[in-house]
């Protein structure tokens, strides 16, 4: 059978779903919280980059 | 004008300048190509999303309505990682069908000039007040700077300096498919300018004056207000609406298209790119909050929308106030360059053309491409115009929004490009203009209003203030909500047309399905004919000439399937040129499908294997399966040690395997929906004249191919299909030319052989009577006085002699095949085999060559190896002219000695090479030769394991090479 290249990321969506989350309500009512440090939203922004980077990553299957 | 403000101007145009060199350094080849075409250009590239807005006006945001302003970069990462399922589809479609903007992306898929038409003027509409945004950005960081008004001859400077970079690099070429690699590079600069002056100025205001983390930690701690009055609006504001608004301009926005799909050079590095921009803008971000915060600290009483500028005045290290300023020009001269280029091919394709065609004796692409430059000029003249006329000062984030709402506009089209294939042209169309209608109501009346070029604004903020909503949310949730519901309604109530339901196919993830019917040109020279009435002879000369290159055709090409994929190829490359609705009303009127023939079966074929290859990473479970099955089979098909050559019901080529191929020098593409007849001799003869003799079996069919003959057998079988679908025939070509040479060599060997024990047995009972005779005359003549005995005696001996050389030629080729071989110095051997040769009467007169290295050996019975050799130099003296020359040479190769023997006779025909080796064989006069020299050269090379090839020209010589082990 063919070896041929294929995308690691079987559900392009993930990384999508990911962001929503951590950047639509009702989560964005908990970081947004009085009190919270002023790099939070740049942390997720930067954990949602980082997950969707490996998950593009294209490997041999 | 003081000093201060023209060397801060003068920087800025020094700044442009270089980017013209970056540019032009770029088209000149001296930038290396693995860095222009480096993922990460392309990624720096489509920072241009970031405009002033973005370097200024962010801060200005963030002072206004806290962490919001991360919208504007959220909804792009959204639409990033999105890749694979919305830009991906839409790059391929640019591609495929040479699409170069939005507009032609929608007139292609609505099949409609109008929506183009449309498209473009929207887009004219919400660009030329962002343009006008970016040089105002540009004169208000110069005041921030110099505390002067700039007067407006420095904006009319900086306009005509991008007009002529947008002209020399952005424009040099017409087609798509010649990208703007200068633009790209220059672009890309730009972007990490952009991004060094901010870090750079964020690290100031976060070590300079905040002192540093813990600084900043203890101010937030006295200014809690500073923190809240950021994360309020994240639990207030209209977060989802602005993300929506920036996810549909991180695509649609004209500077945001041409750069991700007009001007990408590969493909792939969309990958790279759906997280790299995102990084990209969260790198840019990090400095707004501690650039806002020192701004406060340090009490600016200026507009926020300048702080960046703002907190580099005063105590900031030297030159780090220019560098900001820099920054803010990169950021505003990139918007303008890109956006004017895109909006200038849609300016073209859908207004200018439209309009006013060109005359076919002009040269279109001339035409098209100062038609282009002078729209460039037009643009950004038009933008610095709005620049004039806005004396009211929106801020930077008002005017970019506007904008973004306006893009979004296009969304429900999109989702028709892509998913939605009953959406048709009036449900896009009439989208479209419900939701320009409340967007110049609530956004655009009210910003002229303001503007002082409009009176009687609606109230707008009444409404807003009714439902409770923001400006915003208002704004896109009302526009979009009445697109989308006209869109939606008007397609179901209208039915689309033929045109319409190809290219809803074509872009909802397939190819071109194939086209039925014959083209009214029956060949390139007629296309170039018809063509050439609307496009003028020369440009539909060039466009036929490319579309055949394109598809690998050559001009005398006839077949009615592959004039129909001319056809469609030349569709898509004018599309590229002058728009895909008038490429299609050219190619529809003078290239006319007639009716009446089917699309081939072979079309169909390749049609649903471009599905299946395009449709491969979707594919899932028992499909997946199916496919990997399909291609296991194919590639069963294609690597059969047997030439496969399937054909439909109509004798036409399916499937031409790749032996068949290499066998006849016949690609697949070239083969397939041919004849068998018309196919190249001789394999439309051989294969067709089988097909029709109803055989199922041929038998040893020799060809003759590139002069040589080579044998096949071949077999036929019936193809039979249940449901008539895929039925014809197939043929399996077996090349037996290998076998029959072998059966011919060891034929030859066998004859050898028993001639070899029947001279060996000749040699025995002549030699013994011949002695005696030769004997008995010898007496005679020494026991006679007479003198005619004498002469008689003399004449017997004579003969006896050569009878003696033939019996002892008999007796070495008998015993040519014995050999007792041990390592032999190959130079040694040649110089006694020449000192033999030389003793001839023509050996001593010719010019005899030896190029034998010392010390190649070779593993040979002596003598055998010495008589192999005398009898080649031999052959060769005899067959030489009188001042010719022989050459031997030696050299050792892949494990063997390779001898090769050079003359300069008049060779040996083609029919009479395999003849030579034949004993007795011989072209000399009779009595001259005994035709056993070759032959027993030809048994020494076997019994050696070596070989023995003829290279012969008629004249101009022959060359033997002879290879035997080392």
């Amino acid at each position: 059978m063919s070896k041929d290249r294929q995308p690691a990321i079987r559900h392009p969506l993930l990384p999508a779903v990911l962001l929503a989350l951590a950047f639509l309500s009702p989560l964005t009512g908990v970081w947004s919280l009085p009190g919270m440090p002023w790099y939070l939203p740049y942390g997720l922004w930067a954990l949602v980059l980082l997950a969707a980077a490996l998950l593009c990553q294209r490997h041999e299957p | 004008m003081s000093h201060e403000l023209t060397a801060l101007f003068a920087a800025g145009v020094a700044y442009l300048a270089l980017l013209f060199l970056i540019a032009y350094a770029t088209e000149s080849g001296l930038v290396p190509a693995r860095w222009v075409r480096h993922p990460w250009v392309y990624v720096l590239s489509l920072g241009v999303y970031a405009t002033s807005w973005s370097f200024y006006g962010s801060v200005g945001f963030a002072a206004r309505q806290g962490y919001l302003f991360l919208t504007i970069y959220l909804g792009v990462t959204a639409a990033f990682l999105l890749a694979p399922l919305l830009l991906r589809p839409l790059q391929r479609l640019v591609h495929d069908y040479q699409l170069i903007s939005l507009a032609d992306l929608f007139a292609f898929r609505y099949r409609s000039q109008l929506a183009g038409a449309l498209v473009t003027l929207f887009m004219l509409l919400g660009a030329l007040p962002y343009i006008a945004l970016q040089i105002r950005a540009v004169t208000e960081s110069l005041r921030v700077l110099t505390d002067e008004a700039a007067p407006q001859i420095l904006a009319l400077v900086f306009c005509a300096t991008l007009t002529l970079f947008a002209i020399l690099f952005g424009a040099r070429h017409i087609s798509p498919r010649e990208k703007h690699q200068g633009l790209v590079v220059a672009i890309a600069f730009e972007s990490l300018v952009k991004l060094v002056a901010l870090l750079a100025v964020g690290g100031f205001a976060l070590f300079g004056v905040m002192d540093g983390p813990g600084g900043l930690g203890r101010w937030l701690n006295a200014h809690p207000e500073a923190l809240e009055r950021l994360y309020a609006p994240v639990r207030e504001g209209p977060w989802g609406t602005l993300m929506l608004l920036s996810f549909a301009a991180a695509f649609l926005l004209p500077r945001q298209f041409h750069m991700i799909f007009t001007e990408g050079m590969d493909d792939r590095h969309l990958q790279t790119a759906a997280w790299g921009l995102p990084l990209y803008l969260l790198l840019l971000n990090l400095a707004i909050p501690p650039v806002l915060w020192a701004g406060q600290a340090l009490g600016l009483t200026l507009d926020p929308d300048y702080f960046v500028l703002g907190v580099t005045l005063g105590h900031a290290p030297d030159g780090l106030a220019l560098l900001a300023f820099i920054g803010g020009v990169s950021a505003a001269s990139a918007m303008v360059i890109v956006s004017t280029l895109a909006l200038s091919a849609m300016c073209l394709n859908h207004l200018l053309l439209p309009a006013s065609y060109p005359d076919p004796a002009l040269d279109l692409y001339r035409w098209l491409l100062w038609g282009r430059r002078m729209l460039i000029a037009l643009i950004i003249f038009a933008g610095f115009g709005f620049y004039a006329l806005l004396r009211h000062r929106q801020g930077l984030v008002q005017l970019g929004l506007i904008s973004f709402v306006a893009v979004a506009q296009f969304l429900p089209g999109i989702v028709g490009v892509l998913w939605w294939r009953r959406a048709t042209r009036t449900g896009f169309l009439g989208g479209l203009a419900g939701g320009i209608g409340v967007w110049a109501v609530t956004l655009l009346w009210p910003l002229l209003a303001t503007s002082g070029l409009a009176r009687h604004a609606p109230d707008v903020a009444a409404w807003e203030a009714a439902l409770g909503w923001d400006h915003w949310t208002f704004a896109t949730f009302w526009s979009l909500c009445l697109n989308g519901l006209l869109f939606v309604g008007l397609s179901l109530a209208t039915r689309p047309d033929p045109g319409e339901r190809q290219a809803a196919l074509a872009c909802c993830s397939d190819p071109w399905p194939p086209l039925a019917g014959t083209v009214s040109a029956r060949s390139p020279r007629e296309f170039q004919q018809d063509l050439g009435a609307v496009l003028g002879e020369a440009t539909a000369g060039r466009e036929v000439d490319l579309a055949l290159r394109d598809l690998g055709l050559t001009p005398d090409e006839t077949r009615p399937a592959q004039l129909r994929r001319l056809r469609e190829r030349i569709e898509r490359n004018l599309s590229g040129l002058i728009g895909p609705q008038l490429a299609h009303v050219i190619v529809s009127r003078r290239l006319r499908l007639e009716p009446g023939q089917e699309g081939a079966l072979a079309d169909s074929m390749r049609f649903l294997e471009e599905r299946l290859e395009r449709s491969r990473d979707r594919l899932r479970g028992l499909s997946a399966d199916l496919d990997r099955l399909r291609r296991y089979h194919r590639r069963i098909l294609q690597e059969l040690p047997l030439g496969v050559c399937a054909l439909d019901d109509e004798g036409r080529v399916l499937i031409w395997n790749g032996v068949l191929a290499r066998l006849s020098g016949i690609s697949p593409a070239d083969a397939g929906g041919r004849a068998l007849e018309d196919l190249a001799a001789p394999w439309g003869g051989l294969l067709g004249g089988f097909l029709r003799s109803g055989q199922h079996h041929a038998h040893h069919l020799r060809v003759e191919v590139d002069a040589r003959p080579r044998w096949f057998n071949l077999h036929q079988a019936r193809v039979a299909d249940p449901d008539a679908a895929l039925g014809g025939q197939v043929i399996l070509a077996e090349d037996i030319t290998d076998l029959e040479n072998l059966e011919a060599e060891i034929a030859h060997s066998d004859r050898l052989a028993s001639i070899g024990r029947l001279a060996a047995g000749v040699a025995h009972e002549i030699g013994n009577p011949v002695t005696a005779i030769a004997s008995l005359a010898q007496n005679l003549r020494e026991e006679t006085t007479e003198e005619a005995a004498v002469r008689a005696s003399e004449a017997i001996l004579h003969q006896t002699r050569r009878i003696t050389a033939i019996v002892r030629a008999l007796t070495g080729f008998s015993r040519g095949g014995e050999s007792r071989p041990r390592r032999v110095p190959l130079q040694q051997v040649v110089a006694e085999a020449l000192d033999l040769v030389r003793l001839t009467p023509r050996g001593k007169r010719l010019e005899i060559l030896q190029h034998v290295p010392p010390g190649l050996t070779v593993t040979a019975d002596r003598q055998a190896l010495a008589q192999m050799l005398v009898n080649l130099l031999t052959n060769a003296c005899d067959a030489s002219p009188a001042d010719g020359r022989v050459e031997i040479m030696a050299w050792e190769e892949a494990g063997q000695v390779q001898i090769e023997v050079l003359d300069q006779g008049p060779g040996i025909a083609p029919e009479r090479q395999s003849l030579v080796f034949e004993p007795f064989y011989t072209t000399k006069p009779a009595g001259e030769g005994t035709g056993l020299g070759l032959a027993m050269v030809y048994r020494i090379v076997e019994a050696h394991g070596g070989d023995i090839r003829i290279d012969s020209e008629v004249g101009t010589g022959t060359r033997f090479l002879v290879r035997l082990p080392v």
